[in-house]
């Protein structure tokens, strides 16, 4: 088995080649949740459904999110009755959301609910929350703390910030499916999400972070080339993190767990012993590509 | 003004036939909450949305409640998600339910919530909630507590009605005392008293209120329509045959005339007799008209 980690994309366009190579029994995804919010009375997890969705055969992959050819039917009347759904919010998703609130308000873990939703979806892959706690991400604006997903969603992250925090009533710990899920892999990929909010909420959960470094295999893929990442508000979060948005910053993150770190072969930052592989999943094919070459390193044919 | 008394389909149909004699800015409509419950996240009032659907055109009048035409790709797809509902959401209704609980949660009293969502759809006569209770009564089957909308859309005919607990005892919201006193008339229409408006009668001090109007009551039963099991069952859990009498007791010291129908064999005394059958649209304008004609003669 493979374990992964991932966050709402880039780790997902690397688990589309893997799904066309392995088992899907033989994946797990161990999924950021620190974006969750409770959106019309349900709760969204938008990487958990992107990583449900992709395993479903239902993920519309022209964005990365949301159920291809859903209806938006109760989204647009809501906003005609003048609530503003800052997030797009189809009729379909908006059953797997509510699905979830109602599990989790009769007092289920989140563990357990995204279980249940994955088995009655027909996916075989084993897809974890992080945790079973509520922790959130917000950034710093001027105008205070903002929820990541508004600042990136509704604001398109176009605000200026200076921070990145992560709120929860309890420091989050992993569960104890995550700790076994590393523990009974062959190895463990960290995906070329977002290593501020994607992957940091991972880490910080108690015991994820111990488990890694245990773990004899931990392979992880930069999301940058040069200082741009490949998609998305990496750049900036890094700053407003105090990281250095490259390869060197993720890399920093990472050194106390990662056995092999892979950047993209037109990176120009040098990070001693990395790997030199094309990361740039612009189709279907270059997942393929860059799966096959992970494969390998894994398990050495 | 007039002021109906709304809890159920017979009353809907009553008032689609009023509108057709009285402009809508003269009646005004006091729902029941006794159905309020909360849905997937939405708060679900089905006796309030069905008036404001009503008004705004899009009443689903086949079952007298949910939208006409209505959609349903989130309530379809709840099992593939391992949810599920107690009865059909459509999707449209879903949104009415879903900004209502948002209005909810900024804190507006539900009376509050009702006026915003009438003023966004236009609406000229006044609906307003009997009461700003947000869960209404629960019905207790026995092996479960059911909210009464849940029991009367999703559960099996014969399901056992032991007791309906009210919710927590409610009083008379300004709204609804301010439009009562301003009305000629308030007409209690031929609907179950035990699915709602028993328990806007059952407000504090809302009867006391009503003795001071002119109140014209239309029983539901004897009409010729077989009986529904449920509404026998709510009746008898009430304390109360599920017949004219039965309601007569229910009603008798707030109402000023008893309206049964024609072909009702068990008698009222003092009652007057109509035809109270509601079966098309005509039917509902001609038992307005001379519903109308009585309180024209009564309070003038």
């Amino acid at each position: 088995m493979i374990t992964f980690f991932s966050g709402g994309t880039g780790t997902p366009k690397l688990l589309r080649g893997m799904l066309e190579l392995l088992e899907e029994r033989e994946i797990a995804v161990i999924v950021n949740t620190a974006e969750d919010i409770w959106l019309s009375g349900n709760h969204l997890s938008p990487d958990i459904d992107t990583v449900m969705y992709l395993f479903a055969g239902l993920l519309d992959t022209d964005r990365w999110w949301g159920i291809r050819g859903d209806t938006y039917i109760t989204h647009d009347l809501l906003a005609r009755l003048g609530i503003e759904e800052f997030i797009t919010m189809g009729d379909r998703d908006r059953a797997v959301n509510i699905a979830r609130g109602e599990m989790l308000r009769g007092g289920m873990r989140l563990t357990e609910a995204t279980r249940l939703i994955c088995e009655r979806l027909g996916i075989r892959a084993t897809v974890l929350p992080m945790t079973d706690s509520e922790v959130t991400t917000y950034v710093q604006t001027e105008r205070g703390e903002v929820h990541f997903q508004e600042y990136w969603v509704k604001h398109r992250g176009a605000l200026a910030i200076d921070g990145v925090v992560r709120r929860s009533q309890e420091p989050p710990a992993a569960t104890p499916e995550v700790i076994e899920a590393i523990e009974t892999s062959d190895a463990v990929v960290i995906g070329p999400s977002n290593p501020i909010t994607s992957i940091s909420p991972i880490l910080e959960c108690a015991g994820t972070r111990e488990a890694l470094r245990r773990h004899r295999c931990v392979i992880a893929v930069s999301p940058f080339i040069g200082d741009a990442p490949v998609s998305g508000p990496a750049a900036a979060l890094m700053r407003a993190a105090g990281r250095e948005p490259s390869s060197a910053g993720t890399y920093a993150l990472y050194e106390d767990f990662v056995d092999l770190f892979i950047q993209d072969t037109r990176d120009p930052v040098e990070i001693e012993g990395a790997l030199r592989l094309d990361t740039l999943m612009v189709y279907r094919g270059k997942s393929l590509d860059l799966a096959k070459s992970i494969i390998t390193l894994i398990y050495g044919y | 003004m007039i002021t109906f008394l709304s809890a159920g389909p017979g009353t809907l149909a009553l008032i689609r036939g009023a509108r057709q004699i009285l402009h809508d800015r003269d009646i005004a409509v006091v729902a029941s909450t006794a159905g309020n419950t909360r849905v997937s996240g939405g708060h679900v009032a089905p006796d309030i949305d069905a008036a404001i659907f009503l008004f705004a055109g899009i009443l689903d009048t086949g079952r007298w409640w949910g939208i006409r035409g209505d959609t349903h790709a989130t309530h379809n797809y709840l099992p593939r998600a391992a949810g599920g509902e107690p009865f059909p959401i459509g999707d449209r209704a879903r949104a009415v339910q879903i900004a209502r609980a948002d209005l909810l949660r900024r804190g507006m009293s539900l009376t509050e919530a009702v006026q915003a969502q009438c003023r966004a759809q236009s609406i000229v006569a006044t609906i307003l909630p009997a009461t700003d209770a947000r869960f209404g009564v629960l019905i207790d089957t026995g092996t479960e507590h059911l909210p009464l909308f849940e029991y009367l859309a999703g559960a099996a005919d014969d399901t056992e009605v032991r007791e309906i607990m009210p919710a927590a005892p409610e009083t008379l919201t300004d709204a609804v005392r301010a439009v009562i006193e301003a009305s000629d008339a308030v007409v209690i229409g031929p609907d179950n008293p035990a699915r709602g408006i028993l328990s806007i009668l059952d407000c504090a001090g809302m009867r006391d209120l009503l003795l001071d109007r002119f109140v014209i009551a239309v029983s539901p039963f004897g009409g010729g329509a077989a009986l529904d099991p449920k509404d026998a069952a709510l009746m008898h859990a009430a304390g109360e045959k599920p017949t004219s009498p039965g309601v007569f007791r229910i009603y008798r010291d707030v109402i000023d005339v008893f309206v049964q129908d024609i072909h009702d064999p068990d008698e009222v005394e003092g009652s007057l007799r109509l035809d109270t059958r509601l079966l098309h649209d005509r039917q509902a304008e001609s038992l307005a008209w001379d519903i109308m004609t009585v309180i024209r003669s009564a309070v003038s």
